[in-house]
């Protein structure tokens, strides 16, 4: 049977609001290309006028500037061209992945092996290309004075969530930047002179001020970005992309779906829940305060468990295999990392510990952001002492205490204890949380409903057949 | 310096000669133990049934293999050998694997929910299972892999020493390491600690009873309801685990878990299913608890797919129609099959997270709503 489908006029509108409201939520982990290759161009030359006007580069900057943009330039090429030349493959990879994810069975693992190269590979390049800018930037930066300096870090990120205007400063809003700035200082994107003016489409605009002639690079760079190369024309690679992101997305709602178990009757009634709220003609301004119902409503459909998994939910690509504990979904945190760095500790020279504190602390950076230089210190601390205790017990005692020690030492998430405030702050003040970002979203619905179906006539065939339930082998 | 031109076939023959003695060593440096030795391991036990036969040749009486050894052989489960005619366990006092865990790990729902356990695991198997999810442990000889010394005062010492009040064991079967099993669940029942096992049950009545003597909880995994399937996926035979069940029931005061571990393609037929929850509700009771557990690729089944959930809540739904009050869905989480429902009412008791309890409103063991008892030991 063909699930029902929501009223065709009412959708779009659900979803503008959903998605504008889960943008909004999510703009400090938003996941996108940072690069700035793929920003519209239309944009990026009117950020790149905004920005010549209000540091009033003199031509003298602008031609300096013009030198590294051709450079720069030389690099969205072959950012674009490489990427449009494996899209086809990752389509190929992650459709492959998804339909397999769809059916909740996990993966074969050339379909897991395929799905996991290509995106390692896709950042793997999109943070080459980031530092690489990054590297063009500060020597951008040294053609500009102190004065021009401080007016460029005066600039607002446009994904940056502004402060509510006010005396009092607004907690949502400062546990909002605060979690913006964890989630640049562990993904360090360019700033705005890397993302607009040395953006090929700032070309036009320095050349003008520099009053020189628009360099060709520059010129074919435009050409290049705009309607693509003959092999891989702009709007073909605008399709793939899309259909790369739409996978994506697909995935880590089969993921969610796959790792929260709903029952059916559980499903039903999300799904009822939504149809209901999406029957309702009301405007956009209710639309919101139904959006919260919604999810209060959806919240007492799940069970506590569900509710637990869905706080600390990461999404990720490739769901991780862990035995040990059949409850992670995600990029959930677990112990095994330090379970294992403590059993090295314990091997390790005391003078060569400090070392390998050092390292542990660098992947920490990066995966939990930065901590200051006290913070640091203290961690520091409490990883060698941690580390001399245990190489200090028995082989029996820290077999039996290596979790407890692990937890002990376990990093402060702090980007998830944001998350948790602003869920919390957002809900109160009548704001849809975490539970409308993942769950309350059209395309998760749909998916819902085809996982709904595939159950029931799983169910179904159980009932009359019982042999008939038999899955196929990879 | 005078040196004496060797010609190409000379160096040729030097190089074969010093290449074969290098291959030599490093095969001699690499032969495990086990197959080298025929001596009995430093530390090590003599197994308590066994039967001599002539020619310094035994016959293991520990499971229903029966397994015929002359001097120098190992056992199935690559867990006792015939030294010089004596029967040796060589895990004795030789864990593989040592963790503190929850006993719903065990699988436990029904024992001292939230406790945790001392589990200790030997090395060996005297099972073939094609998806053993811990075959790098129970696919090998204790004496070939890394172990830590643990006798049986110090198992129970560590205990104590860590806070913990229940040692199990878990990870590979206990009946490769009996005699060590036995006895450190002898030593921790003199110190007051409870002591918890999941076995197979592939293992004759006397020492099985020797070892459930000492015993609290037992969980017992039913592999399949069908010889012949049993033979497939375990290398073993049925009725033996069967006549395990009704030991425990009859013969000891353990308390008593099955799990059931359902395979895509193997297991996963819900008549069979049917067949084996109506003989667990009439041989162990409509109140034995039973897990169906989610399959996850591993080992030699690594090409089949996880158990999609569908068919574990239709096992479910089968065992519950054929009269189990108590039944689990197992490695996965959340579900709802991980918790605990009163029977009588229906009322969710206790809330699971994977192993983890998230709220236990049990009272005495009793549903807080309709204050009937729970099966199970509580406290």
């Amino acid at each position: 049977m063909a699930p029902p489908r929501m009223p065709r006029s009412f959708g779009p509108t659900l979803a503008a609001v959903l998605i504008a409201t889960a943008a909004m939520l999510h703009a400090a982990n938003a996941d996108g290309d940072q690069s700035g290759a793929v920003q519209p161009l239309q944009g990026e030359a009117r950020r790149a006028r905004e920005l010549v006007n209000r540091l009033k580069l003199s031509p003298r900057q602008a031609r300096g500037m013009l030198a590294i943009a051709e450079r720069a330039a030389a690099l969205h090429v072959a950012y674009y061209e490489w990427q449009a030349s494996r899209l086809p493959e990752a389509i190929e990879a992650f459709a492959a992945f998804a339909a397999e994810d769809a059916r909740g069975q996990g993966f074969s693992p050339e379909v897991e092996r395929r799905a996991r190269a290509i995106s390692h590979a896709l950042k793997q390049k999109r943070e080459q290309l980031t530092e690489a800018l990054i590297g063009l930037e500060v020597e951008a930066a040294k053609c500009l004075t102190l004065e021009q300096r401080c007016l460029l870090d005066q600039t607002k990120s446009p994904r940056r969530p502004q402060p509510s205007s006010g005396s009092t400063p607004d907690r949502l809003a400062l546990a909002r930047q605060e979690s913006a700035d964890l989630a640049s200082a562990m993904r360090p994107a360019p700033g705005p002179l890397g993302r607009y003016l040395l953006h090929p489409a700032a070309g036009p605009e320095l050349a003008r001020t520099a009053g020189v002639a628009l360099p060709l690079s520059l010129q074919q760079a435009l050409d290049v970005l705009t309607g693509g190369t003959s092999a891989h024309p702009r709007a073909e690679f605008e399709r793939n992309r899309a259909q790369v992101e739409r996978l994506r997305n697909e995935i880590n709602n089969w993921n969610l779906i796959n790792g929260l178990n709903f029952t059916v009757e559980q499903m039903q009634r999300i799904i009822a829940l939504y149809d209901e709220c999406a029957n309702q003609a009301v405007g956009l301004r209710q639309r919101r305060q139904q959006t919260v119902a919604l999810e209060q409503a959806v919240a007492e459909v799940l069970n506590a468990g569900q509710r637990e998994v869905l706080r600390t939910y990461k999404p990720c690509l490739i769901p991780p295999r862990n035995l040990k504990d059949p409850v992670r979904v995600g990029q959930a945190n677990d112990s095994s990392q330090l379970e294992r760095w403590l059993e090295r500790a314990r091997r390790t020279p005391a003078a060569r510990l400090p070392a390998l504190v050092e390292g542990l602390l660098q992947r920490e950076a990066e995966h939990y952001g930065p901590l200051s230089r006290a913070e640091q210190q203290k961690r520091k601390e409490l990883l060698i002492r941690t580390a001399r205790r245990a190489a200090a017990m028995s082989d029996v005692d820290f077999a039996l205490r290596q979790c407890e020690l692990a937890e002990q030492i376990a990093p402060r998430d702090r980007a998830q204890m944001l998350r948790d405030e602003i869920d919390t702050l957002a809900r109160q003040r009548g704001q849809p949380g975490v539970l409308a970002r993942f769950l309350l979203r059209p395309d998760f619905i749909d998916q819902l409903r085809q996982r709904l179906a595939a159950t029931t006539e799983t169910l179904a065939a159980t009932r009359s057949d019982p042999t008939a339930v038999q899955a196929e082998p990879h | 310096m005078d040196r004496t031109p060797l010609d190409r076939r000379s160096f040729l023959q030097q190089l074969a000669r010093s290449a074969g003695s290098a291959c030599l060593l490093w095969t001699l440096g690499r032969v495990p133990r086990a197959a080298a030795a025929d001596s009995p391991p430093q530390e090590s036990c003599e197994v308590d049934f066994y039967q001599r036969l002539p020619g310094q040749r035994i016959r293991c009486g520990v499971c229903p293999r029966h397994c015929e050894l002359a001097d120098g052989q190992t056992g199935a489960c690559r867990a006792r050998r015939n030294v010089g005619g004596r029967h040796i366990s060589l895990g004795y006092n030789n864990p593989c694997l040592l963790n503190v865990d929850p006993l719903e790990k065990l699988p436990l729902n029904h024992f001292r929910p939230g406790s945790r356990a001392v589990t200790i695991a030997v090395g060996g198997c005297n099972l073939r299972c094609l998806y053993c999810q811990n075959w790098q442990h129970s696919q090998r000889a204790p004496d070939e892999m890394e172990t830590t010394r643990l006798p049986a005062d110090a198992a129970v010492r560590a205990a104590r020493r860590n806070r913990v009040d229940t040692v199990a064991f878990g990870y590979t079967e206990p009946v490769a390491f009996l005699e060590y099993a036995t006895e450190v669940a002898t030593a921790a029942r003199r110190a007051r600690l409870r002591v918890a096992a999941a076995s197979a049950g592939y293992v004759e009545p006397e020492p099985f009873l020797k070892l459930a003597a000492n015993l609290d909880a037992v969980v017992i995994t039913l592999k399949a309801f069908d010889d012949q399937l049993y033979q497939r996926l375990a290398g073993v035979r049925l009725d033996p685990v069967l006549r395990t069940i009704e030991l425990v029931r009859s013969r000891t005061k353990c308390w008593l878990e099955i799990v059931n571990l359902v395979v895509p393609t193997y297991n996963d037929d819900l008549e069979m299913i049917g067949r084996m929850a109506v003989w667990i509700r009439e041989h162990a009771g409509p109140d034995t608890p039973l897990h169906f557990e989610r399959f996850v690729p591993m080992y030699q089944l690594s090409g089949l797919p996880r158990t999609a959930v569908p068919t574990l809540e239709a096992a479910c739904q089968v065992a519950r129609q054929a009269g189990l009050r108590y039944v689990y869905t197992s490695n996965i989480a959340p579900h709802e099959g991980t918790n605990t429902f009163c029977a009588s009412c229906g009322e969710r008791a206790i809330q699971r997270l994977g192993f983890k309890i998230l709220e236990n409103r049990l009272s005495d063991g009793r549903c807080p709503n309709c204050r009937a008892l729970l099966p199970g030991v509580w406290r």
